[in-house]
């Protein structure tokens, strides 16, 4: 069960993806992952992950991030709302 | 076994060739592939008929290497040696580290650490990123500290402060800072030619500064036109290895048996 998302809109597909592979990197179930989570939540969310599950973003989704773009993603909206702006162009 | 005999690399070398023309056409087995030897300290070495070692001094350890005919005269013959404090032996291999144990564990070594070689033939490609800070020579003792707290000086070869300062000087480090200007993380990397050697990587500022490092750190090889690389991986750290999957490398077998006696 997703979580509410008031105010912004979310393709449901590609947050769903997100956080398979998040919760994969993390190895924390899935529903604890919602689309306001913060990286700083998770304990396990630590500086090889971030890198790790955002390489594996970038495979799933065939788009490529800055560096600069990696070291703001703090949060799952922030991952979810770049892809979205990335897929749609 | 004679007794241990200081030498320069010219006289090891000679004793070395000796050796060869003493036992033609046999195979040796040996952990030396005519690693640079001008600049170590304190070598010296034992010879006998079929084998050839010698030490030199780094850190508060020895390096051992050897050259032998006879793997088993030389297990017993190691046994006899008047060994110094702490010893390290590379054996690098694709096939396990049985050749080794047999020599070495007769004569007190135990397997201290196993590292996994990894390259890239195909970099990721980064805009340098702003800014890209390189380390300047007034970091040298900074980053020169945290090597030696933070990384296994017997077994990830720690650079001297001397080639720190000329790796330094020839723009092959970069660093991240934390608001107060302290070094947080930096990453080291001979360049040679279209290459480079992947030696260190340290980041203890959290994900942002470890994505801004991997920035200036991939976008200074993109701008040096640097293609491909290679390094050492511990196999005890699995997350590591993973972070460098993630942007295309990959092992290739060769694997690091670290000894420690």
């Amino acid at each position: 069960m997703l979580s509410p998302v008031s105010e912004k809109e979310y393709s449901v597909d590609t947050f769903e993806e997100i956080r398979t592979i998040i919760s994969a990197n993390l190895n924390v179930p899935a529903d604890k992952i919602h689309p306001d989570s913060k990286a700083s939540d998770f304990s396990e969310w630590d500086s090889l992950r971030h890198l790790v599950l955002v390489m594996d973003i970038e495979q799933k989704f065939d788009v490529k991030f800055s560096f600069a773009e990696i070291a703001g993603f703090d949060s799952v909206e922030k991952i979810v709302s770049i892809i979205q702006e990335r897929v749609k162009t | 076994m004679t007794a241990p005999l200081s030498v320069n690399p010219a006289a090891l070398q000679t004793a070395l060739d000796g050796l060869k023309r003493r036992n033609p056409g046999q195979k040796p087995l040996t952990n030396y592939f005519l690693q640079r030897l001008d600049s170590v300290e304190n070598l010296r070495m034992f010879e006998s008929e079929k084998s050839l070692c010698f030490f030199f001094d780094e850190w508060d350890f020895a390096r051992l290497h050897f050259y032998t005919f006879d793997a088993a005269s030389l297990a017993t013959e190691l046994q006899t040696l008047n060994w110094p404090s702490i010893v390290v032996v590379d054996w690098i291999s694709k096939e396990g580290p049985a050749s080794a144990d047999m020599l070495l564990s007769s004569s007190g070594f135990h397997l201290h650490a196993i590292y996994d070689r990894m390259f890239c033939r195909n970099l990721r490609r980064e805009s340098p990123s702003t800014p890209t800070q390189m380390a300047s020579d007034n970091d040298t003792d900074a980053i020169h500290y945290s090597l030696l707290r933070v990384f296994d000086k017997y077994a990830d070869h720690i650079i001297s402060v001397k080639e720190l300062r000329q790796l330094i000087g020839q723009r092959q480090v970069v660093v991240t800072r934390d608001p107060q200007g302290k070094i947080d993380g930096f990453a080291i990397f001979p360049i040679s030619g279209q290459s480079f050697h992947f030696n260190f990587l340290y980041n203890s500022g959290g994900p942002a500064q470890l994505a801004h490092l991997l920035g200036s750190f991939y976008g200074a090889l993109s701008e040096r036109g640097v293609q491909s690389g290679v390094g050492w991986v511990r196999r005890m750290r699995p997350q590591v290895l993973r972070l460098h999957q993630s942007f295309g490398w990959k092992t290739d077998g060769l694997v690091d048996y670290i000894y420690l006696r």
